[in-house]
Order: structure tokens, then C-alpha cells, then sequence
């Protein structure tokens, strides 16, 4: 039975690694970052630390996959450019809400939101 | 609410027990105990987040998306270049989705372009009147939208989004700032024309706001309210005692229904139509405005009467403390043509917006001559503003196709840094020359909250426990923009 146990949890592994590693930038992916950052902007405005942090950490690890992703890409300076930017305000959201400023939380918050918008007007399809 | 019944409720009740008053009220938030006064009264006037420099916005709406690039953005590589393709160096990093496809770029042999002002600002010969004021405006000529059918660029121009449910930019000023005169709705909708603007009331909605901050729709002519007269055979008293009957009724229905904001608007709108009966008309009654006044805003024209006189209209609604004008341009009443029935010139872009700019050319100047002269212009912003614009390119010949990429809007007014232009667009005007300096509709609203004292980040409204505010999650206010 253990051994059983043990087959079926390395399966499991085996198949989130392989999941993690094909895993693309693709709609559901982006789908997930804009609910994950409407989610912390109204953390940020609720003052719900726990949430806005939360949120802006696992922004900070989406938006560094969709940097690899424009680098791998290659001929995408504007996508790097404006991920990078992205993790960056991400980080800076974490940084604010911990020292309770939630004013500049909220304005890097727009600022992403702005960031997002000019990425998605270079690249609408990708 | 009176100031009497607000004394009246804050010290016997909840001024008393402004500790007790205070607490959590689902899908509203914290309450203190002023704040359960304006649940009482939700229109009652409240303090912006810092001085701000107007007191009221008129919101002009280009409805059709006029061509900018033939009434303010002036080309000269557009005229050198007309009748030859597009260069593809214009068109990277856009894509077109637009009926007519990408034709050769199209000049009117018509256009003529001058600057006006010390500002030497460009006008066409199409704008020669609103040109003499070149030196109020501050133009936006790097403004970008979302690009769709018209209504739901609409949408997105009065609530930052494509889709309904979003409260419009009135509603919001409305539900931030209250109002500054309890006998006449402080966000007001004019239009010119027969019928309602096409887009419809979802664009003066208050989504999900408390429906009492919603904008009221004036039709033109006498009796600006639909059904607001009282009937003749009723007296004024026996009218009174009916409101009180149905007021006392509404509120023991209310106390069991706290949360209910359709009955609390409802109830509010009852007491606001029996004061309105009296203000609406007189705020809209131009007998008493003079032969002068009536001709500088081209009511003496034909085809410029009918938004001259909603204009003068928005200027007595400012005056008498209304936030938010929002006027909707239509159609002059003698013209039967229906591809002039706004600024959508798909074909016959001369005679379209000939029409349409000799309609709103001569009143627009007047509204900005009279605010000045009556010192107004310092405590009003005056915003134009179009869902798009239109497209280098030609279509049908003779018309132009949609533009979202780069087109010019304007404000002016108190704070406005004026004889000013922020951003530009690409020589031929297919979009906004520097990305960095677009203007999408979050950063005009960003900008018209902040001077009316409102930060847009702080203007928020929990709904089913998500914060939200009018910018959605963008925003940005231009600075450069501000005096």
C-alpha cells in the first residue's frame, strides 16, 4: 500500500512539473493576472493588507513569467520593457502596503493598470 | 435634506449617539455618524479631498466622433500626401478592424487651416467662431480610446468601460461632491433633437451606485421634465398632501428596507419633483434672456438654435449650482438628411460636418464668452469630447472611418491651463505620436475629478466587497494640463 502511496504522489510531482513547464502565457494565463490585480486594487482601496500583499506577490511571480515569456519571444523590447516595469510596481505595492501607505499603493496600482493597457495595445494577439 | 432635519437627526439621535451611529452597514462600509446623515439624505453637499478649482463640469459630447484632423489637428504631410496610400511606418502597432478598410489618405480640396490666439492654435475654417477663444482652450491632441461601434465607445467615454454596469463620470461626481442646490437634479442630461441621444441612459447610469445619483434627462423645449407638470385640475395643496400621505408611507416601507437604494432614490425623487416643478422650468425658461445673449449663441441661426439653446441652458443650470451638465449633441431641426444626424461621416465628410460644426460652432463660443463675462469660467470646466475620431484615410470617397489611435479633445475653464496643447499626433494623424503621452479616457476623468478636488484614487464605492473607483484600475491625472 505504501509503495502504492508513494507511485501515485511522484506521479503527481512528475505531472505538476510538467504542467509548470508548459504552462504558456496564453488567455487563461493574462485572464488570471487581471483578476489577481483587480483583486489587490480593491484590497488596496478596502486598506485589506493581507489580501493586497497576497495578490501583489503572486503578481510579482506572473508578470516575471510573462517576462521570460517576451525575452524567449524574442524581437519584443516594448513586452519586456513593460513586464519588467510590472514587476517592479508589483514589488513596490508590496513594499507600500507593508509600511501601511496605501496612497502610494493605490498609485502604483494605476500606474500597473496603465502598464497592462499599454502592453495589451502593442500586443493585442500575443 | 434641510439643515434643520440634519441638526434635528444628528442631536437628537444620531448626533447624540455618534459613537452608537457609527458602524458597519453591509455593502456600504464603515459609517460615522456624519456619513448616516447623507444615508439619510445621499445628495446632501460633502467636502472634496482638497480644494478644488470648479464647482461644475459641462460635459460636451461630440456624439459621432467628429474628424479632429478637420476642425483642430492640422497636417500639412496629410495634404501633400492625399490620394497615395498609407505608408506602413504609420500603421505599426495598430490594428484595424475598421467597415471601410484602409484606403488612401483623403483631404478635403474645402479644409483651410489658420492659427488664432497668441496660443497659434489651429483652427479650420470649419470652427471660425469657437477659433476667436483658441487662447481658453487647453487641447488634448494625444487622446486614445477603444475602438468599437460607437455606442460602446460611448460607454466607455461617460463609464471608463465597454460594458454596462459601471456608473457614468456625473454619477460619480454626484455621489462624491452632492449637491449644491436641493430644487434641481444635480447632474443634469441635455440634448438637441427630436428623440434621446441613440446610446441611451445607460450612459448617465449610476451603475452601481445608489440609483439617486443617476443623471435626469431634460428634453428640449417648455417642459423639460417628462409628466413634471401637475395636472390642472389638482391643486398645489392637494398635491402637497398626497406627497406627504405617500412620504409617510414610503418611510415605514424604508425603515424595514435600509439597504434598498432604488426606494431611497424613489423617495428622494418624489420630494425633488415637487421643488423641481417650480425650479426645472424657470432654469430653463429663456424669455428673460436678452436679443444679445440669445444671438451669441446662435439661437438666431437655424441650424445652430437648437444646441445653442440647450448650451444656454447648461449655463443657467451652472449657474444655479447643478455638478454635472452632460449635453449630448444631435441634429439641427431643419435639416431632414439623416447621414447629418451627427458627427458620423462615413461619406460626405464636407457636407456632414459642415452642418454639424455650423451647429455647434457659434454656441460653444458663446458659452465660453458668456461664463467669462459672467465669471463663471473660473469655477466651471468645460470639457469636448468625442467617443473617437476619424480616420487620415479615406472611405466612400468622400467620408473618413473611425480613429481611436490619436485624436484631439479640449478643455477649458478653471485651473485649465489654457492656450495650451498636450501631446500630438503622428504626421499624418493616424495615432498619438508618443505612447508614453496617450490620453485614454481614465486619465480625462482622472483629470476632471482632480479639479473639482476629487482624487480619483480615493473616490470609492464598496460593491458586492469589491472597492471600486471611477477610473476602474487605470488613471491618471495630466498634469501638464493644470494651471
Amino acid at each position: 500500500m505504501k509503495t502504492k502511496l508513494a507511485y501515485l504522489a511522484l506521479t503527481a510531482i512528475f505531472a505538476g512539473s510538467a504542467y509548470a513547464a508548459t504552462s504558456a502565457v496564453d488567455e487563461d494565463f493574462m485572464r488570471n493576472i487581471e483578476d489577481t490585480f483587480k483583486s489587490a486594487d480593491s484590497a488596496i482601496g478596502l486598506k485589506d493588507a493581507k489580501t493586497a500583499t497576497a495578490d501583489a506577490k503572486e503578481l510579482e511571480k506572473l508578470f516575471a513569467e510573462v517576462v521570460d515569456h517576451y525575452v524567449k519571444k524574442g524581437d519584443a523590447e516594448e513586452g519586456v520593457k513593460l513586464s519588467e516595469k510590472s514587476v517592479a510596481l508589483s514589488k513596490q505595492i508590496v513594499v507600500t502596503v507593508a509600511a501601511k501607505d496605501f496612497d502610494s499603493a493605490a498609485a502604483a496600482s494605476a500606474e500597473l493598470g496603465r502598464a497592462c493597457k499599454s502592453c495589451h495595445n502593442v500586443y493585442k494577439q500575443d | 435634506m434641510s439643515t434643520n432635519r440634519r441638526d434635528f437627526l444628528l442631536k437628537a439621535g444620531l448626533g447624540v449617539g455618534g459613537i452608537a451611529a457609527s458602524g458597519f452597514i453591509p455593502g456600504v462600509g464603515f459609517i460615522n455618524a456624519a456619513t448616516a446623515a447623507e444615508l439619510i439624505d445621499p445628495l446632501a453637499p460633502k467636502q472634496p479631498h482638497f480644494p478644488g478649482k470648479v464647482k461644475s463640469v459641462i460635459w460636451l459630447h461630440q456624439n459621432g466622433a467628429p474628424s479632429t484632423l478637420d476642425l483642430y489637428d492640422y497636417k500639412p504631410e496629410l495634404v501633400k500626401l492625399a490620394g497615395q496610400p498609407v505608408p506602413a511606418s504609420f500603421m505599426k502597432g495598430i490594428k484595424t478592424s475598421t467597415q471601410g478598410g484602409v484606403n488612401k489618405l483623403f483631404y478635403s480640396n474645402q479644409r483651410t487651416f489658420k492659427q488664432y490666439g497668441e496660443s497659434g492654435a489651429w483652427f479650420s475654417e470649419l470652427l471660425p467662431n469657437l477659433a476667436q477663444h483658441a487662447d481658453k482652450l487647453a487641447f488634448i491632441k494625444s487622446s486614445v480610446t477603444v475602438g468599437a461601434t460607437h455606442d460602446i465607445s460611448i460607454l466607455k467615454l461617460n463609464t471608463g468601460d465597454l460594458n454596462p454596469g459601471r456608473p457614468s463620470l456625473g454619477a460619480w461626481v454626484n455621489y462624491a461632491l452632492g449637491s449644491l442646490n436641493p430644487d434641481l437634479p444635480s447632474y443634469v442630461v441635455l440634448y438637441n433633437g427630436e428623440q434621446e441621444p441613440s446610446a441611451g441612459s445607460v450612459n448617465w447610469s449610476s451603475g452601481f451606485l445608489p440609483a439617486v445619483y443617476q443623471g435626469t434627462a431634460f428634453r428640449p423645449g417648455d417642459s423639460p421634465i417628462i409628466y413634471l407638470d401637475r395636472p390642472e385640475l389638482r391643486s398645489a395643496d392637494q398635491q402637497r398632501a398626497s406627497l406627504d400621505l405617500l412620504k409617510h408611507l414610503n418611510r415605514l416601507g424604508g425603515e424595514r428596507r435600509p439597504n434598498d437604494t432604488e426606494l431611497r432614490a424613489r423617495l428622494e425623487s418624489y420630494e425633488l419633483a415637487d421643488r423641481m416643478q417650480k425650479a426645472a422650468p424657470e432654469a430653463v425658461d429663456l424669455s428673460k434672456e436678452s436679443e444679445a445673449t440669445l444671438k451669441l449663441y446662435g439661437i438666431d441661426d437655424p441650424t445652430s438654435e437648437s444646441y445653442g439653446r440647450v448650451l444656454l441652458r447648461a449655463r443657467r443650470l451652472v449657474e444655479r449650482g447643478v455638478r454635472f451638465v452632460q449635453v449630448v449633441s444631435g441634429y439641427p431641426s431643419n435639416i431632414s438628411d439623416q447621414e447629418r444626424r451627427s458627427w458620423d461621416a462615413h461619406s460626405d465628410l464636407d457636407g456632414n460636418h459642415g452642418t454639424q460644426a455650423r451647429m455647434v460652432d457659434k454656441p460653444i463660443a458663446g458659452l465660453l464668452q458668456d461664463l467669462k463675462t459672467l465669471g463663471l469660467l473660473d469655477s466651471t470646466l468645460v470639457v469636448w469630447a468625442s467617443e473617437f475620431s476619424r480616420t487620415p484615410w479615406g472611405e466612400s470617397g468622400t467620408g473618413r472611418d473611425h480613429n481611436p489611435w490619436g485624436y484631439t479633445q479640449w478643455i477649458a475653464g478653471g485651473g485649465v491651463k489654457a492656450g495650451f496643447t498636450y501631446g500630438e499626433t503622428d504626421e499624418l494623424g493616424v495615432q498619438v505620436a508618443d505612447k508614453d503621452k496617450g490620453v485614454d479616457t481614465y486619465d480625462l476623468h482622472a483629470t476632471v475629478l482632480h479639479l473639482l478636488g476629487l482624487d480619483h484614487l480615493k473616490t470609492t464605492f464598496v460593491n458586492n466587497g469589491r472597492s471600486e473607483r471611477p477610473t476602474v484600475v487605470y488613471g491618471k491625472v495630466v498634469k501638464e494640463l493644470l494651471a
